[in-house]
């Protein structure tokens, strides 16, 4: 193992057993397990903010079971932690602030590294699809818990089908993955939501409701407030780990690589702790976690579930693909949309918007910032729509939306150039 | 994947990568084993020593079976912004880069299963990778 892994191991192991230890102490341990229970059984289509449904501390405890399952899913294909494995397992605590649990994102993992079998591969190969593909757990809870059946059909029949979603993955990502090139970095958000397209329609088709769900918290939580700038921390920490008697000569070297990231398209796979150092990548984390959050507190925006979520998906990007750099003006394109359309900034979609638009950063990194603001203004205009398409079972419902408009404009972009150069 | 789309890609990438450097000469060969292969790539277009650092810094990443299995797919196929070695380097056994004489530079791969031995090619200098 090499030293910089070594260190995002610490780092990880860290804060998992953190969030676990502060979600039993804010939970008062009985209480805490039992909200923890309780989210295993609960909706879990978009919106569902845990923390307005049992409060922060078993939420707390849900984010390091997620994050735990996730690390050993990892270690059990004997992956060392870079870049992608860092995106998969933030992605992952992220969105088990809203919408993942251990219980539906079991059958997934498993239904992924059975597919992996049948076509002779290792589960390794599709490790990342699979820990992505948790995206599609929400599906899972409804046919457990919203459809009405009865739980000795319910269970095991959530359980099968959820194991047959993950098997469906694969071919869908990689054929996705072609539509637009890797300029979106959310690939199992289009491929999960093309799959849950499929699914709502059939649920529909079989006469079951799938109502809208929201489910956002607003009252304040200093905790949750305090826990990307106490990542950050940790993360400035490791940066200091790798080094400890040279904490200048650290800091330095680690600026130098923030730079040389910066520099990147960020165009899928762009490995930073691979192409650049973990130390760099640490720095570019850091930074745009309080980046995010910062902006996030000048928009008096509330700290809750979802909003997190999103900000452990920024800072779990930025070891793959995300960089102050090329975000900038795929947000600025989200914001003018928002004020042009006139719509509610502190509504769930524009917000969660703001944050998770930067999937398209690839764009602006490799066409420039033009190209990155029209992408950031036409992902608003259909992020909205899409949630309604899959009735709320793909947890990236912002990957879908940037997967279209990635594809349509990579799809410009490509004819331009080559009937120009013809 | 079936193994000549494995060739196809694999030269896709690498022409466009070469092709990206507007060179006047590019020659591309394979070299066919049972359990792997060997590509050299020949262009004209002089480099740096900075650019030549790159290429192998490039390709010389660590193997990643779960980036190649699924990013690594996208390789030959999606050619649209700049060329990306990293795809190859994911699944290649050994690279060696060299100029050549008339100013270009010499890129070997070596391709194989998991029994493949690059050292019984013809050109047997493969460094290790990291």
């Amino acid at each position: 193992m090499v030293q910089g892994t070594k260190t995002l191991n610490v780092f990880i192991v860290v804060l998992v057993l953190g969030f676990f230890v502060g979600g039993m102490v804010l939970g008062q341990l009985g209480p805490a397990l039992n909200g923890f229970m309780r989210l295993q059984v609960t909706p879990a289509r978009l919106v569902t903010d845990f923390t307005a449904v049992v409060g922060v501390g078993p939420t707390l405890v849900n984010v390091a079971a997620v994050g735990a399952l996730g690390y050993l899913f990892l270690k059990i294909n004997k992956l060392e932690l870079r870049g992608a494995e860092l995106a998969a397992l933030f992605t992952m605590m992220g969105f088990a602030f809203f919408g993942k649990t251990v219980f539906n994102c079991v059958p997934i993992l498993l239904g992924v590294s059975l597919s992996a079998l049948l076509v002779r591969r290792k589960p390794r190969d599709y490790a990342l699809i699979a820990m992505f593909g948790t995206a599609m757990g929400p599906l899972i809870t409804f046919i457990a818990f919203e459809l009405g059946m009865r739980q000795i059909f319910a269970l095991p029949g959530s359980f099968l089908i959820g194991t047959g979603i993950g098997m469906v993955l694969p071919p869908i990502a990689i054929a996705m993955l072609r539509l637009h090139q890797g300029y979106n970095l959310y690939n199992i958000g289009l491929s999960a939501g093309f799959v849950g397209l499929f699914t709502a329609s059939l649920s529909e088709a079989a006469g079951a409701d799938i109502l809208p769900l929201t489910m956002w918290g607003t009252s304040p939580e200093p905790l949750l407030i305090a826990i990307i700038p106490a990542i950050s921390l940790i993360m400035l920490c490791c940066l200091v780990a790798e080094n400890p008697k040279s904490i200048g000569t650290t800091f330095k070297e680690a600026f130098g690589d923030f730079a040389r990231i910066t520099k990147m398209t960020g165009r899928l796979p762009s490995d930073f702790v691979d192409y650049v150092s973990s130390r760099g990548a640490l720095l570019n984390a850091a930074v745009m976690g309080l980046l995010f959050w910062a902006l996030m507190l000048i928009l008096r925006a509330p700290i809750n579930g979802p909003v997190l979520g999103g900000l452990f998906t920024v800072v779990g990007f930025s070891f793959f693909g995300k960089h102050p750099r090329n975000v900038v003006s795929v947000m600025l394109g989200v914001v003018a949309a928002i004020l042009i359309f006139g719509l509610d900034i502190y509504s769930p979609a524009p917000l969660l918007a703001i944050l998770f638009c930067t999937a398209l950063a690839p764009l602006a990194g490799e066409f420039g910032p033009v190209v990155g603001f029209i992408a950031g203004f036409l992902h608003l205009v259909i992020v909205d729509r899409t949630g309604n398409w899959h009735g709320g079972m793909d947890l990236y419902n912002n990957g879908f939306a940037a997967g279209l408009t990635a594809t349509l404009i990579v799809s410009i972009i490509e004819w331009y150039r080559s009937a120009r150069e013809a | 994947m079936k193994r000549h789309e494995l060739y196809v890609q694999l030269i896709s990438e690498l022409a466009n990568y070469l092709l990206h450097g507007n060179p006047k000469k590019m020659v591309i060969s394979m070299h066919l084993e049972p359990d792997g292969f060997h590509i050299a790539a020949i262009d004209d277009r002089p480099r740096t020593e900075k650019e030549l650092s790159e290429i192998e810094h490039s390709l010389m990443l660590h193997q990643r079976p779960e980036l190649a299995s699924y990013y690594g797919t996208m390789i030959g196929h999606d050619l649209l912004g700049s060329a990306r070695l990293e795809l190859i380097g994911f699944q290649i056994k050994g690279v060696k880069i060299e100029r050549i004489p008339e100013g270009g530079v010499m890129i070997n791969l070596w391709i194989g299963n998991e029994g493949f031995d690059p050292a019984m090619f013809s050109i047997n200098e493969v460094p290790g990778k990291g």
